[in-house]
């Protein structure tokens, strides 16, 4: 067996890079190779949502254009992913931060259109009466975000890839890159070598070793995050709220249009790559942070808990593209932080265009894997939960 | 029966039931009526009646009890979008209609504004006091006090002093043993000697699951949680019956045969008269004896053959019955009225009933090992999906957990106790290294059990083999699935809770090619509901397999998460850590 191009991991990533690249060049042999099922990993294990209020402009750029993307999903692939765009809702104690948000708006987000309204805390009080939010300076809501459902996203790209006679194989784990004098050769699987001009390692949290497995270090550093899942009631929390109480220990909560309330805290801080357990640490703190913030919720149940990761990279932005030291026909697409679902549609785009034209979009060039030995980070500092 | 005690209090649902209301839920999605099904733990459980749905002892208001009606279970726009939702499918939002972005926005506001849910209590004040959380530090926690759990603690008692046992139900109950003619007293005194040994039976209280910091219980009656300190935990959490699949499946007063006997036997409840019994796999006979002691005329429906033992224990107690039925339909409202049985020939009888008790499948109570993660084998003799464990209910020889009794695979009635006293001896061995032997037990049990039901001797033996090599195997032994009958696809109904018909799965695999159990969760939402994929998840497999042919290894199941039934968020707030 043979292929024109390998991906290595059927998450999100990995098949919106399927599906550009095959939409680019129908002819060529692709084939997306996943260890579980598609989206195992933190495609299928996410808060699902979307936002363009980064506070570096190069994420600001890329999510506009992926947001844009992700809204007219449905019209691109026939799959309605049911976005509903309810917004942000960051709810800020400090004096240190109002500014830093201040500044954001008015060096970053207003020159890209990036709405943001500050609230005063009578006015939180009045829009969001369910919430109790404490000795509060200020409420700012980026209204342009929202969420969608993130398996339908997975979903139309496998489901579009596979019908334009691209390749899924599920529970097919790849046990290691194969190089030949300085060049990609393939991938091992079982024992055997699948040759393959070009390799795009989208392997999520499990990128990290297998590019160590070819001598190649990225900075990455994965991180468990857990969520629980509470029973349907009828839709009342539009916004995606963040607590940013240092004692909230980052809480954010949401709740899905079909009524599930969602959310999570940044504690225990677990690092490395977990089969996704859980733990009482966590679902005791998230419990009375979320009954502080939202009184209303004490009384309802967990239906579920569950844990998914963050991939996080130096700088809290992925890493896209290739480093010309790297054996030829080898690209990563990794790293995004937390953010790989809102990403997904453009990183496939300008991968494909990147992979077949060669040629690197002014977007992606600041998340170029070169960044980090040339000290041109991104810097990234909103990271939710 | 401890006689000490006065008898627990009613739950509402069984007030609601004497007051002859039968539609007294709504299934999670679409609002659709129902009733009781089979939830173990449903006794206990409280209901909304403002919303019809159960949700949690605090909200409720029994002062409702007279206002709820099935009129108020519907609305105009769930009905709406339910006869939509039939038409188009579990994916419905994913047709044409909806790829309009204006339509879409449209329904959706529309559908988050009229979403079948309550509204939390809004005016619930902000907390400062968590409830007191439980402990439990033992040697050994023995989780289910039916008839498997109670023996193991008498057989554990010999040598170890601190046993605690853990019931999900009411005090005095147990499982399906507690509501038998033949069993019953037994359990009865079991449990009393128990009690005076110093066994600590906990009753109201579920075993949540495992998660890495500890091991959680929830005491729903005083929304408590309990915190484990145990050294040895042994899970005989018994099994349940899988609901049939045919033609409105979904009608309240469906009932399994366990609830039917506890409705019956252990609350009185005499308004079941005549009804039809859906049966397949289990033991019957003693649930048709009983019965027939207490004035309930059944009629036995069966998907096969009848089996010769069971055919000459019906003729000769004249208990009416049906083989090789090829299709069932039921009728109703606010309850089941009437059914409609087509035999293979094509005769149609239909029967005015005031219930349909369904047992065809009974499948291993699996929810909490399977949080462990063990791998699992299929094996249609042993009731479905059956976590991997050796003869003695060992799971892994560094865990120490055990499975015993039926939550490890079908056991018959007569051989639970014996078998149980197996798996406390083999504990008692090799942990503590005290007892009697248990090998030459076992081996006599095995004997007797291959006397009587081979096929059951075959899959224990299968299943010990499998734990050995540490391999999963697939046994399906189905001439025809006992609990799928024929019928219109779109109104059978696989998933109560997410109200996911035989239709979508029709339309799941051969228009979409989604057959993975992962995935199909993820697209329909199946099994996302209060029972977590229970009742669903063995149907749904049996449909992908028949259709696609697929290997139920392959087919899969999901993962089961913490916990295993809801608890509430305030409740878990008061967890020191």
């Amino acid at each position: 067996m043979k292929h024109d191009i390998t991906i290595v991991g059927g998450g999100v990533i990995g098949l919106s890079i399927a599906y550009y690249l095959k939409k680019k060049a129908p002819d060529l042999d692709i084939a997306v190779y996943e260890a579980k099922y598609i989206g195992y990993g933190a495609s299928t294990r996410n808060g699902s949502h979307i936002r363009v209020h980064f506070w570096s402009e190069p994420n600001v750029v890329f999510a506009i254009k992926s947001r844009k993307m992700m809204l007219s999903l449905a019209k691109e692939t026939g799959w309605n992913p049911t976005p509903y765009i309810g917004g942000y809702l960051w709810l800020i104690y400090d004096e240190d931060t109002y500014q830093a948000y201040k500044h954001t708006n008015r060096d970053i987000w207003s020159k890209y259109g990036v709405a943001v309204e500050f609230l005063d805390p009578e006015e939180v009080i009045e829009r969001y009466p369910y919430l109790n939010p404490g000795k509060l300076i200020t409420g700012v809501l980026g209204v342009q975000d929202g969420k969608i459902h993130h398996d339908f996203v997975t979903y139309a790209y496998a489901y579009k890839f596979k019908n334009m006679g691209g390749k899924i194989y599920e529970y097919t784990p790849i046990n290691s890159i194969v190089l030949e004098e300085g060049r990609i050769r393939g991938v091992d699987i079982g024992g055997k070598i699948i040759e393959s001009e070009k390799v795009i390692v989208a392997a999520g949290a499990w990128s990290k070793s297998l590019m160590e497995s070819i001598g190649i270090t990225l900075p990455l550093t994965p991180s468990r995050k857990e969520l629980s899942v509470l029973e349907p009631v009828n839709f009342f929390i539009k916004p995606l709220i963040i607590d940013m109480r240092p004692s909230s220990r980052g809480l954010y909560v949401c709740q899905t249009p079909r009524g599930e309330v969602m959310g999570s805290v940044d504690y225990p801080e677990v690092q490395g790559v977990y089969e996704f357990n859980n733990t009482i640490k966590y679902l005791s703190t998230y419990a009375r942070a979320v009954i502080r913030l939202i009184p209303a919720l004490k009384y309802l149940r967990v239906l579920r808990i569950w844990s998914g990761d963050y991939n996080v990279s130096a700088d809290h932005s992925h890493i896209m593209g290739r480093d010309d030291e790297w054996p030829d026909g080898l690209y990563v697409a990794t790293g995004y932080s937390g953010h790989g679902f809102m990403m997904a549609p453009y990183t496939g785009l300008l991968m494909s265009e990147y992979i077949i034209e060669d040629k690197i979009h002014p977007d992606m060039e600041p998340f170029l894997p070169t960044r980090f030995k040339e000290g041109r980070l991104v810097k990234e500092m909103m990271v939710i939960g | 029966m401890d006689g000490d005690d006065p008898p627990p209090p009613k739950p509402l649902s069984i007030k609601l039931l004497e007051n002859e209301v039968y539609a007294f839920q709504k299934s999670l999605k679409f609002k659709r009526p129902r009733g009781l099904r089979n939830l173990t733990w449903w006794g206990s459980e409280r209901i909304n009646l403002k919303t019809g749905y159960n949700i949690n002892p605090n909200i409720v208001d029994e002062e409702f009890l007279d206002e709820i009606k099935l009129e108020k279970i519907g609305g105009i726009t769930s009905k709406l979008v339910w006869i939509m939702r039939r038409r188009l499918g579990a994916g419905f939002y994913h047709n044409t209609l909806f790829r309009n972005s204006l339509i879409w926005k449209i329904f959706s506001s529309m559908l988050t504004k009229f979403l079948p849910y309550p509204y939390p209590d809004m005016s619930q004040a902000p907390v400062d006091k968590y409830p007191l959380q439980i402990y439990i530090d033992c040697d050994v926690l023995i989780v289910g006090g039916g008839l498997t759990g109670l023996t193991i603690a008498e057989e554990l008692s010999k040598y170890i002093r601190n046993i605690v046992v853990l019931d999900g139900d009411q005090k005095g109950f147990g499982g399906y043993a507690a509501f038998l003619d033949s069993t019953n007293r037994n359990l009865k005194n079991l449990y009393n000697k128990l009690r005076k040994k110093g066994v600590k039976i906990v009753n109201g209280g579920v075993f949540q699951g495992f998660l890495e910091d500890g091991y959680i219980a929830y005491k729903y009656d005083t929304n408590q949680t309990i915190r484990i300190d145990s050294d040895v935990i042994i899970i005989a959490t018994g099994s349940y019956e899988i609901p049939p699949l045919y033609e409105n499946n979904d009608i309240p007063m469906t009932i399994s045969l366990t609830t039917l006997l506890k409705l019956v036997m252990g609350y009185s409840i005499t308004k079941l008269k005549k009804g039809i019994l859906i049966g397949g796999m289990g033991d019957l006979i003693p649930a048709l004896e009983t019965l027939k002691k207490k004035g309930v005329d059944l009629f036995l429906v069966y998907r096969n053959k009848i089996p010769e033992k069971l055919r000459r224990f019906l003729e000769e107690k004249g208990i009416q019955y049906y083989e090789n039925v090829y299709r069932i339909s039921s009728k109703g409202r606010e309850r089941v009225e009437y059914v409609t049985i087509v035999d293979e020939k094509g005769e149609t009888l239909n029967i005015e009933v005031d219930f349909v008790a369904y047992s065809p499948i009974v499948a291993p109570d699996k929810e909490v090992v399977a949080q462990l993660g063990i791998k699992y084998v299929f094996d249609t003799r042993l009731g479905g999906y059956v976590p991997m464990h050796n003869l003695y209910g060992e799971i892994g020889p560094d865990l120490n957990f055990y499975i015993a009794g039926s939550a490890g695979g079908y056991i018959p009635i007569e051989y639970i106790s014996d078998y149980a006293i197996i798996t406390a001896r083999y504990i008692l061995n090799k942990i503590y290294g005290k007892g009697e032997g248990y090998e030459s037990s076992a081996s006599t049990l095995m004997n007797k059990i291959k006397e009587t039901h081979p096929e059951i001797y075959e899959g224990l033996n299968s299943l010990d083999a499998a734990y050995r090599n540490n391999r999963s195997y697939e046994f399906v032994g189905w001439e025809k699935p006992p609990n799928i009958f024929h019928g219109d696809p779109t109104k059978i109904f696989v998933c109560f809770d997410m109200d996911i018909l035989y239709s979508d799965l029709i339309h799941m695999y051969k228009d979409l090619g989604i057959w993975r159990m992962e995935h199909i969760k993820r697209y329909s939402g199946l099994g996302t509901g209060i029972c977590q994929g229970r009742d669903c998840q063995l149907n749904a497999s049996i449909i992908i397999n028949n259709l696609s042919g697929k290997s139920f290894l392959d087919i899969g199941r999901f993962r089961a998460r913490f916990p295993v039934i809801p608890q509430t968020l305030i409740s878990l707030a008061g967890v020191e850590t």
